[in-house]
């Protein structure tokens, strides 16, 4: 017994001499970037707080070894490779929106696509990050849904607060709230497939390649509508009315119309995502089929 | 659907050393959520037995708030909330709180959290002693520290030693919720396992595993300790 309390001590004072030494380590990193600046470089370097997910493959997650990696990642490396004045670091946020209205974050990066009530409310980048055309998704075999007018009547599941979420309520504000949703957590993707196989819903909507990921994913075979039912394009988002945040966003944008031209954004789509998703497609904001 | 291996002991195995490099995190949130949450559970509880008045009224409402307010919604409070309400103070001292690490909010959350029963677990057991002892005490010419310290105190320590020892084992498992505000502890990395590997079972597997195992310990420890320092045989 005395060995058992012993040896929980001996994990504690270990736990806290890590937890000192990590601390150290931070401090004296930044330390060194901001002397170094200052020596160095005329320029001020800013550190720009920059929320990413972790859980989200294969945009952004972590390695084995806890390193952040992804699609987002990448783009965003590159970006503030070119950009001297900015020092990225990253961080993970539960929900990146408040993070970002409460100066937790400056830049928030999670395949955001744009529609005027997010417009309403935050800055966005006017550089795209990946285009989504995004597509009806139903159980494999099904011949009666192709258009979002044979979603009327039908239960169809969405991510709560996201834009495909928009869209279908935006279509049901017209349409006497035709289509019958039901609002699932954008973690809960086996709830969406269950739903879908056991027919308790009738389709969900998402870009082909995320479909394909989790066809992939959860060994399962599902249906798509030949034409995506609306396209849209994915950015990063800042605060709005924030000069600071202006000023980033402008050059966040010029980095990426560098990454563009050169074709590195369209490199990094093609590793991660396996195909070219950021030539911009026109934007078709009013939904209707 | 049918076919998918939803679990494997041998990725419960594999996950098992990335889950543990990730343990230290959570306890060190629960050693420094202890350690501060005792600071200020005293200073609650000495705020409570002496009544010091508007003081006791507050302490009150604080112990209300922490019993009746689920502990990830205290969470998301003191993470955006306290940044808005202590910025001004903090500003002027060079720190910007917005960009201090979650896990700084994470045991403040614990900290207050726990202290807040803490102090129910000292007024309560100093309480719980017989009032009969202390006129006895002071009528044989004890000073009040030497009350406190030859009859009260070791008395209310047996009392509160079990309810101690409940604190510290929920305090462990509550730190299962730091993954909310964006700390990769044991259970934030379980996550970005399964979105690397798409399994995620196996890490909670793991993960429960892992807190089973120290929880007992710290039962067992406890009532070791309770044993030692048995008064009433």
């Amino acid at each position: 017994m005395k060995r058992l309390i012993l040896v929980i001590s001996v994990i504690i004072i270990i736990a806290s001499l890590l937890a000192g030494c990590s601390s150290n380590s931070n401090t004296t990193t930044t330390n060194t970037t901001t002397s170094a600046a200052s020596t160095t470089q005329p320029v001020k370097v800013t550190t720009v707080q920059v929320a990413v997910a972790n859980d989200f493959n294969p945009y952004a997650y972590l390695d084995a070894n806890g390193n952040y990696i992804g699609y987002e990642i990448d783009v965003l490396k590159d970006v503030d490779a070119l950009l001297p004045q900015y020092q990225f670091n990253y961080q993970t946020e539960s929900d990146q929106f408040v993070a970002l209205t409460s100066n937790k974050v400056d830049l928030i990066a999670h395949e955001w696509e744009s529609n005027p009530e997010r417009q309403a409310t935050y800055l966005f980048g006017n550089q795209l990050v990946t285009t989504w055309a995004a597509h009806i998704v139903f159980k494999d075999g099904r011949t009666d849904i192709q258009t979002i007018s044979d979603l009327e009547g039908k239960n169809v599941m969405t991510f709560q607060g996201s834009n495909d979420a928009y869209f279908l309520e935006t279509y049901n504000k017209t349409h006497n709230n035709a289509i019958k949703l039901t609002y699932v957590s954008s973690t809960d993707v086996t709830v969406l497939l269950t739903a879908i196989q056991t027919g308790t819903a009738d389709a969900f909507i998402l870009p082909l390649r995320i479909v394909q990921q989790l066809e992939d994913g959860y060994n399962v075979k599902l249906g798509t509508s030949a034409e995506p039912v609306y396209n849209s394009n994915t950015y990063f988002i800042y605060r709005k009315n924030d000069a600071s945040e202006t000023t980033l966003q402008q050059a966040v944008d010029g980095a990426l119309k560098t990454l563009t031209d050169n074709g590195t954004l369209k490199a990094l789509s093609i590793q991660w995502l396996g195909a070219d998703y950021v030539d911009p497609v026109a934007i078709e904001t009013t939904p209707g089929s | 659907m049918t076919n998918i291996s939803y679990f494997s002991f041998k990725r419960v195995w594999e996950y098992f050393p990335q889950l543990l490099s990730h343990l230290p995190t959570t306890l060190v949130i629960v050693f420094f959520a202890l350690f501060f949450g005792f600071l200020l559970g005293i200073l609650i509880a000495v705020v409570r037995l002496f009544k010091v008045p508007v003081l006791n009224q507050l302490s009150v409402v604080y112990i209300s708030f922490v019993r009746g307010v689920p502990i990830n919604i205290q969470l998301f409070i003191v993470y955006f909330g306290l940044p808005l309400i202590l910025s001004p103070l903090f500003l002027p001292l060079g720190i910007d709180l917005n960009r201090v690490g979650p896990i700084y909010f994470v045991i403040a959350t614990y900290a207050f959290s726990t202290a807040a029963f803490i102090s129910v677990i000292i007024s309560a057991s100093i309480w719980g002693i017989d009032k009969g002892q202390t006129e006895a005490a002071l009528s044989i010419g004890m000073t009040r520290p030497q009350l406190f310290r030859r009859i009260i105190a070791p008395q209310a320590l047996h009392i509160a030693l079990p309810e101690f020892g409940n604190t510290t084992v929920s305090t462990l498992k509550n730190t299962s919720l730091a993954f909310t505000v964006g700390v990769v502890d044991m259970v934030g990395v379980i996550s970005a396992i399964a979105a690397r590997t798409k399994h995620s079972l196996e890490g909670y597997v793991g993960a429960a595993i892992i807190y089973f195992v120290l929880c007992t310990l710290l039962e067992r420890g406890f009532s070791f300790v309770e044993k030692k320092y048995r008064v009433f045989k």
